[in-house]
């Protein structure tokens, strides 16, 4: 008797056949990518981490290549064209682990209460002065008088010792122009043609560098810490390493695989950091290698309930 | 004067069953029109009577034949040899011939012409209208507005200058169009069923009004109707077309002095003979062959 | 002559006469009118409250992520401290800017063609195919390449916006040019009318109401072509306190940008209404 009615509607009721078809296979992919998401897998389920492609994700590289013990969590990597997109990722559930910047995490901390996310560590990054030249104009140093050029602000510590440096060099800062912007800002505005110039933060210069842009002047004996635009934690941090809830063990294993990275050797480090970004190695030499490091006590402190500890 | 010359236009068209055909609208047409006449142009509806009209207003080129107005020619025929086309086509391949010049305003001929229906612009007022058309014949800016209010007040249209044609009544935007012929002060006037579109009584008071004006100004009066009593009672001559193709059945001249009255006998007399010569038609329907 | 304006009393048959301050005010006064008064209606407020209340509890009640909808009242807030603080308007004005730049050129440009277009058998066959072949390109499909020749600046955004304009206008006004009733060509050309002259007083006229519906729609993709330069290139205009606002994941201040161009979008097609509303004032007859 069912059978009988199946044929009948099969045959007779084309419409009815095509939208139960079609019902099928939205949800089917609906819930074929809820798969992935299902609490308390194994433990060598890999991680999906989300990152944009800079050097300096350089630990993050160096964990998904190595081939390591029993201890080391294996890691899927997701390239993202922004940190946004990578957020949003994040909160949807798509990846596990995003590195985003410092300026845009507390947001996103903010925007999703459940289930909560947390930084787990951060990226870390010599401070140094870098001034930044727009690529398609050839300057030197001492032509700089007239051009405009970004700065984080006026009480910034970069800028007082550049334009000490400046001096010393030949250069009378007081020519320059100045425009005061966030470190965030200062590569996209040096890419739409806004400044001639960019006085920025260590990690900043070697994505500009990246990009293709010229490095006039560098400085990395620039204490960290010294102005209230940067608190010393913070200047040095590239990327939080923010993570979805996730069971302690697996985060604790993710940790502790990034620490690991720092005791590689610096020219296998950079050879994979070449392979994945395309940048040449003899570029990567020039510039220090950045590292990851847990959540100190100081930035727990600054973060709060945000921070992700072993005692959950 | 008007004289029209073997005046024929052929269309092709194609059928309802798709095969292509030839359609003859007007067929080996001559006539004279003379000065200061009032002329009617007779016939059931479709026979070519618009046809005609357009071609000797120049809207329409003739297939064979032409007009000539006032000893000049209208409009040069279409080309008939496969020579002469290609000639016509690269000749006219960027303005038509029926356009006027590309940036001067200047009538070919001294004619006005009223349509079937109205065709007075609606995004204009009436008196705009009116100052449109006196701008085309180049009359200085200090004389067009009095001309045109002096033509919108002999039409019983003062008052209305202000008002968009959608604004008023059919009998309305027919006195407008009047108006607006009249006021370039031409010496032929070309009517294309005028008062067909009116309700009898307005239209009776447009005939009076028209007969009134064309006394007064002595111009020539070309009607195309197919309403026989109105033919025969503004006419000098009823000039009778045949269905289609569209020939000269006849022409019949109306010599009753004015004003007429409507009943008058010879004009009953003169109804009775188109009206037999249509019948004659009807029962004997030939076929004309081109 | 001024005086003879301001000292005549009000609402008494005004309507003729009335000149400079006193027109724009009511020519103001009527084109708010009509803009605002089918939006603030009776009837509409009694479908727009309860959506709102519903909106405004439902996250704070927790049913909804309240980080993830943000309640009207936290919505005028932000938009509040945006323009205050953020510098709203210069990014509106920067915006508008632009807008108007691409779309005037957009409008110089199609409309003569159009008309050219639609009169002419002749530049019809010569032009159109071309244009024909290139419209099917959707809009931002043109941006790498915009990006590519132009750079990233104003005149990559200008042109963008020129592109989303251009084919609506072009062909709203060829079309409506070229399906002119030959009536009042006939009419006018027996007169003596010179092409030129039928173009200037009949064809543009009778094509008017397709032109513009035309341009409103240019006006509806013109400004889409600015979202989406804006998002491209520039460090200025709604659209890139968009793109700002979802990096930085402040989803209130996304919600006040998509409500600013919302608001941006209605009030231009209102004002070609009334433009419409003005020249085609004949049409009322019907």
């Amino acid at each position: 008797m069912g059978q009988v009615m199946a044929a009948w509607v099969i045959v007779r009721r084309p419409a009815v056949v095509a939208g139960l078809l079609i019902t099928l296979l939205v949800l089917g992919g609906c819930f074929r990518s809820d798969s992935g998401k299902s609490p308390g897998t194994q433990a060598t389920r890999p991680l999906r981490v989300a990152y944009i492609g800079s050097p300096m994700a350089a630990p993050l590289f160096v964990a998904a290549a190595s081939r390591g013990g029993a201890d080391r969590q294996p890691l899927d990597l997701l390239q993202f064209k922004t940190s946004g997109d990578a957020g949003y990722a994040l909160l949807w559930g798509e990846v596990d682990a995003a590195l985003i910047e410092p300026l845009k995490t507390p947001n996103l901390l903010q925007t999703s209460k459940f289930p909560p996310l947390k930084v787990a560590g951060t990226i870390q990054f010599p401070y140094g002065a870098t001034l930044v030249l727009r690529k398609d104009l050839s300057l030197r140093f001492g032509e700089l008088a007239g051009r405009t050029v970004a700065a984080e602000g006026e009480d910034c510590g970069l800028w007082h010792q550049f334009k000490t440096d400046a001096r010393r060099l030949g250069l009378d800062p007081e020519r320059i122009r100045t425009v005061y912007m966030p470190f965030e800002d200062m590569v996209p505005s040096l890419e739409a043609k806004t400044v001639d110039a960019i006085l920025t933060k260590g990690s900043y210069g070697v994505i500009g560098e990246s990009l293709g842009h010229k490095i006039l002047y560098q400085n990395w004996d620039v204490a960290a810490g010294t102005d209230e635009c940067c608190p010393a934690i913070l200047a040095q941090t590239v990327y939080f390493l923010v993570v979805r809830r996730l069971d302690d063990e697996t985060v604790a294993r993710l940790v502790q695989t990034l620490e690991a990275t720092g005791q590689e050797k610096l020219d296998e480090v950079r050879g994979i950091v070449s392979k994945q970004t395309g940048i040449s190695e003899k570029r990567l030499a020039h510039f220090p290698v950045a590292t990851f490091s847990a959540v100190t006590d100081e930035l727990g402190s600054l973060l709060k309930d945000h921070a992700w500890s072993p005692r959950q | 004067m008007i004289e029209a010359r073997r005046i024929s236009k052929f269309f092709s068209i194609i059928h309802d069953d798709g095969t292509a055909g030839g359609l003859t609208a007007v067929l080996s047409v001559s006539l004279r029109i003379e000065d200061g006449r009032f002329v009617s142009l007779l016939g059931p509806t479709g026979c070519g009577k618009s046809t005609f009209l357009e071609i000797l207003a120049g809207l329409q080129a003739p297939s064979d034949g032409e007009v000539l107005i006032d000893g000049q020619r209208v409009l040069e025929p279409l080309p008939s040899t496969r020579k002469e086309m290609e000639d016509y086509r690269r000749r006219y391949r960027f303005l038509s011939p029926i356009a006027n010049s590309l940036f001067r305003d200047r009538p070919k001929h001294d004619i006005a012409m009223i349509f079937q229906d109205y065709a007075v612009f609606p995004w204009m007022t009436a008196l705009q209208n009116v100052l449109f058309c006196l701008k085309l014949r180049a009359v200085s800016r200090a004389d067009r507005e009095s001309m045109a209010r002096k033509y919108l007040h002999m039409v019983g249209l003062t008052g209305s200058e202000n008002k968009y044609p959608s604004q008023m009544s059919g009998g309305m935007r027919q006195r407008l169009a009047l108006a607006r012929a009249l006021s370039v002060e031409p010496k032929i006037i070309l009517m294309d069923e005028p008062f067909a579109a009116v309700d009898a009584h307005t239209r009776e008071g447009l005939q009076a009004d028209l007969l009134e004006l064309w006394e007064s100004t002595g111009k020539t009066i070309v009607l195309v109707t197919h309403d026989v009593d109105e033919a025969a009672y503004l006419s000098d001559e009823i000039v009778v077309f045949s269905p289609l193709p569209g020939t000269v059945r006849n022409r019949l001249k109306v010599e009753v002095p004015r004003p007429r009255r409507r009943n008058h006998p010879t004009l009953q007399a003169i109804k009775e003979r188109i009206q037999s010569i249509y019948r004659y038609d009807s029962d004997h329907a030939a076929e004309y062959i081109i | 002559m001024e005086s003879e304006t301001m000292s005549r009393p009000n609402g008494n048959n005004s309507d003729y006469g009335a000149k400079g301050w006193n027109l724009i005010y009511r020519e103001l006064k009527a084109f708010l009118k009509g803009a605002l008064g089918s939006v603030i209606s009776v009837e509409f407020a009694t479908v727009l409250v309860p959506l709102l209340i519903i909106w405004e509890v439902l996250p704070r009640s927790g049913v909804v992520p309240e980080t993830l909808v943000p309640t009207p009242s936290k919505i005028v807030a932000t938009f509040w401290q945006m323009l205050i603080e953020h510098d709203l308007p210069h990014h509106i004005g920067a915006s508008l800017v632009r807008f108007f730049l691409g779309f005037s050129i957009a409008l110089l440009t199609a409309f003569p063609i159009g008309v050219l277009m639609g009169w002419n058998v002749f530049v019809r066959k010569h032009c159109l195919p071309m244009f024909q072949i290139l419209a099917p390109v959707p809009p931002p499909a043109w941006v790498p390449i915009t990006i590519v020749a132009l750079g990233v600046g104003l005149p990559m955004q200008v042109f963008l916006i020129f592109l989303g304009a251009f084919y609506p206008i072009l062909f709203n006004t060829y079309q409506g040019v070229k399906d002119t009733d030959p009536r009042y060509l006939a009419s006018a050309r027996v007169f003596g009318a010179s092409e030129f002259t039928l173009i200037r007083s009949v064809y543009v006229w009778h094509a008017l109401g397709l032109v513009i519906m035309g341009i409103k729609i240019g006006i509806v993709l013109g400004l889409v072509m600015l979202i989406i330069s804006e998002m491209y290139g520039g460090r200025s205009g709604i659209g890139y306190l968009l793109v700002e606002s979802k990096e930085y994941f402040n989803i209130d201040r996304m919600v006040v940008c998509m409500i600013v161009l919302g608001a941006l979008g209605w009030f231009l097609i209102e004002i070609m209404k009334y433009v419409e509303l003005k020249l085609a004032i004949w049409r009322i007859g019907r």
